[in-house]
């Protein structure tokens, strides 16, 4: 075989591999980008058609702010019109009374087309006079209601304790328990239980 | 002296941050040490604190203020009791401030056998004093009951 047909066949050969190779790399490649999104959200059911890191939302209405979100990171499944997000920061702007509500939780879920959102695990809400924290929170657009079914721990400067079942109105500002109520009030009256001159009687 | 917790239970609460009210509905019941208070109905009036007028945003989170409280309102069956004392009214109000407790419509308080009723009775809780107060068709009324003569 002379010399110019051997460079030639080896010429081919190179460029085959090469093209294999790239071939085998691409394919890699692609199945690498779904494994990770399938490993990064382990909570997730159902196909994810798209994954965002440090995701930020908004929403208005008629040219006003009512909410803006953040998130570590959002899943989004195109079928269920459903956005999944991890560690969501919300607030809320409370625009009758000059306030916001902060929202925190570890895990959220936003339907786009009953403008609802459901956060659950470590839900903490605060505000300028009030704290809850609670485990599962629904969000209403329609009505701006937050919904708590289950127990709540409740805080504000004049008392603290437990609720259940709660309703919170955001456009008014009037929060419902509709379930067990068990609270402390911090009455400051300097009673001590003992009207003055009346001694306790020493325990022997 | 430490204020001793007040506890509070009730089936319902609505809180309304605007009207600074907190209304507690259905199977009342307060606890206050001794003292123990039932009624359909108790309203919590806060005071804004002037001090805290100024909306805080520090680091550990904003403080949280709803103001303090200012006067409980019980309505409906009210009932007390602290230790050999009881009292039923249909309205009582607890001014923090005074540490005054006023009862209203058809109060009687009872100790041991005597009883004595009114317009209204003002039960000052840090000095354990108490007042009757009578109205026009609605004079005081009490009964002292004698105790029991020693048989010879």
């Amino acid at each position: 075989m002379s010399r110019r047909r051997m460079y030639w066949v080896a010429g081919m050969l190179i460029l085959l591999t090469g093209l294999l190779l790239y071939a085998a790399m691409g394919a890699r490649q692609v199945s690498e980008v779904r494994r990770s999104l399938t490993d990064a959200q382990p909570a997730v059911e159902g196909n994810v058609d798209l994954a965002l890191s440090g995701v930020r939302l908004k929403q208005g209405e008629k040219g006003r702010e009512l909410w803006t979100l953040e998130a570590e990171k959002a899943f989004y499944d195109q079928q269920g019109d459903t956005v999944r997000i991890k560690q969501p920061d919300i607030v809320y702007f409370l625009e009758k009374q000059n306030d916001n509500l902060s929202v925190k939780a570890r895990w959220g879920e936003i339907k786009q087309s009953s403008q609802s959102m459901r956060l659950w695990d470590d839900v903490v809400l605060v505000q300028t006079d009030k704290m809850l924290k609670t485990s599962l929170l629904t969000y209403l657009g329609s009505s701006r209601e937050l919904t708590m079914p289950e127990k709540v721990w409740f805080e504000t400067g004049a008392m603290n304790g437990t609720m259940h079942d709660v309703l919170w109105l955001l456009d008014t500002n009037v929060i419902k328990a509709r379930g067990s109520v068990d609270m402390v009030l911090y009455l400051e009256d300097g009673f001590s239980g003992l009207a003055r001159g009346e001694k306790r009687h020493e325990q022997n | 002296a430490e204020d001793i917790p007040t506890s509070i239970t009730s089936k319902t609460m609505t809180y309304d941050a605007n009207a600074q009210l907190i209304i507690f509905e259905q199977d009342v019941y307060v606890q206050r040490g001794e003292f123990e208070l039932w009624a359909d109905s108790i309203s919590v009036y806060l005071d804004k604190n002037a001090s805290a007028a100024a909306k805080q945003n520090d680091a550990e989170g904003p403080a949280i203020d709803a103001g303090q409280i200012n006067r409980l309102v019980a309505e409906g069956n009210v009932r007390m009791k602290q230790l050999t004392k009881s009292g039923e009214c249909r309205k009582a109000t607890y001014k923090v401030s005074e540490g005054l407790l006023v009862m209203e419509g058809d109060p009687v308080l009872r100790d041991e056998g005597n009883s004595i009723g009114g317009q209204e009775i003002r039960f000052y809780v840090n000095e354990n004093r108490s007042e009757v107060l009578g109205a026009p068709g609605k004079p005081v009324n009490a009964v002292f009951s004698a105790p029991k003569r020693m048989k010879k």
